[in-house]
């Protein structure tokens, strides 16, 4: 199948992804990061949600959601 | 009033970019209920609101302030949305509640289940019940500023957005918005004499 362009939104500014609709979804995290300047923390310290606010995870294929707005956010992380 | 010692520009640069950034996206973030009331260098104010409610319910308001930024995280605080005035911890609407598992992966038996021990962490900290509150998470200035977490720089934080706008909102509408599933109302009628009925003489 074709690759296919995404909008990732990282921590409040998007970018477009390029990505194979077959993959996990959780592959678009790395370049998204990339793309952004977003090199201070790795991949795993980050959350990728879609619209709805639903974690994704390694299940979930790309091609699950063309056409969607994915968010990317540092985890909440220590704190209170 | 914090002063800006940071050169102006540089602030205030970095500050439009979050508006813009924000405004490039605004519809998504109404959508989820949030709303953006200010953004008057080097403030921010955004109310948010419980849409996922039969009657969606304003919960708090969050007010940011960006001066020196990204030289010093921005400050927090969970405002009542319609006067600006921070919330005293005792009239907090939300406590921005975690689950945290029990130290040790301590384990309880409830109703024949064996689960992992939870307890409640919150993000919002204070002392009194009687002080405004802080919001205790990294990328925050009173986090930061905090001499328990003198080990937790905000150079740690400052690369990675921390700070940033968008980022400090979606923590708060997961831990203070989303769970809200329920709205309970009391409403308590009291018998008020309203005048008189007369009955005619016989």
């Amino acid at each position: 199948m074709q690759d296919t362009t995404i909008t990732i939104v990282v921590n409040g500014q998007p970018t477009q992804v390029v990505a194979n609709p077959e993959a996990s979804v959780l592959s678009v995290i790395e370049p998204a990061l990339r793309q952004t300047g977003n090199a201070g923390q790795p991949a795993e310290n980050w959350e990728l949600r879609d619209q709805e606010g639903k974690l994704l995870t390694a299940e979930d294929k790309v091609e699950d959601f063309l056409g969607d707005t994915l968010f990317l956010n540092l985890k909440a992380g220590i704190g209170g | 009033m914090p002063v800006q010692f940071v050169d102006p520009c540089v602030s205030r640069t970095k500050f439009d970019r979050e508006i813009a950034e924000y405004r490039a996206l605004e519809a998504e973030y109404r959508s989820r209920g949030w709303l953006l009331l200010e953004a008057d260098f080097p403030g921010v104010l955004v109310a948010m609101a419980a849409r996922q409610l039969p009657v969606p319910a304003v919960v708090t308001g969050v007010r940011f302030d960006y001066t020196n930024y990204d030289f010093e995280p921005p400050s927090v605080q969970l405002v009542n949305p319609f006067t600006g005035e921070p919330y005293l911890a005792k009239d907090l609407p939300t406590r921005l509640d975690r689950q945290m598992e029990g130290p040790g992966g301590i384990q309880v038996q409830v109703g024949g289940q064996v689960v992992p021990m939870v307890s409640a962490q919150p993000y919002m900290q204070w002392y009194s019940l009687e002080e405004v509150p802080f919001f205790c998470m990294p990328g925050v200035k009173e986090y930061h500023q905090h001499p328990a977490h003198s080990g937790d720089r905000w150079e740690l934080h400052r690369a990675t957005g921390a700070g940033r706008l968008v980022r400090l909102l979606e923590v708060i509408h997961r831990y203070g918005i989303a769970p809200i599933d329920n709205l309970a109302i009391n409403l308590q009628f009291v018998p008020q004499v309203q005048g008189f009925h007369s009955i005619p003489p016989p």
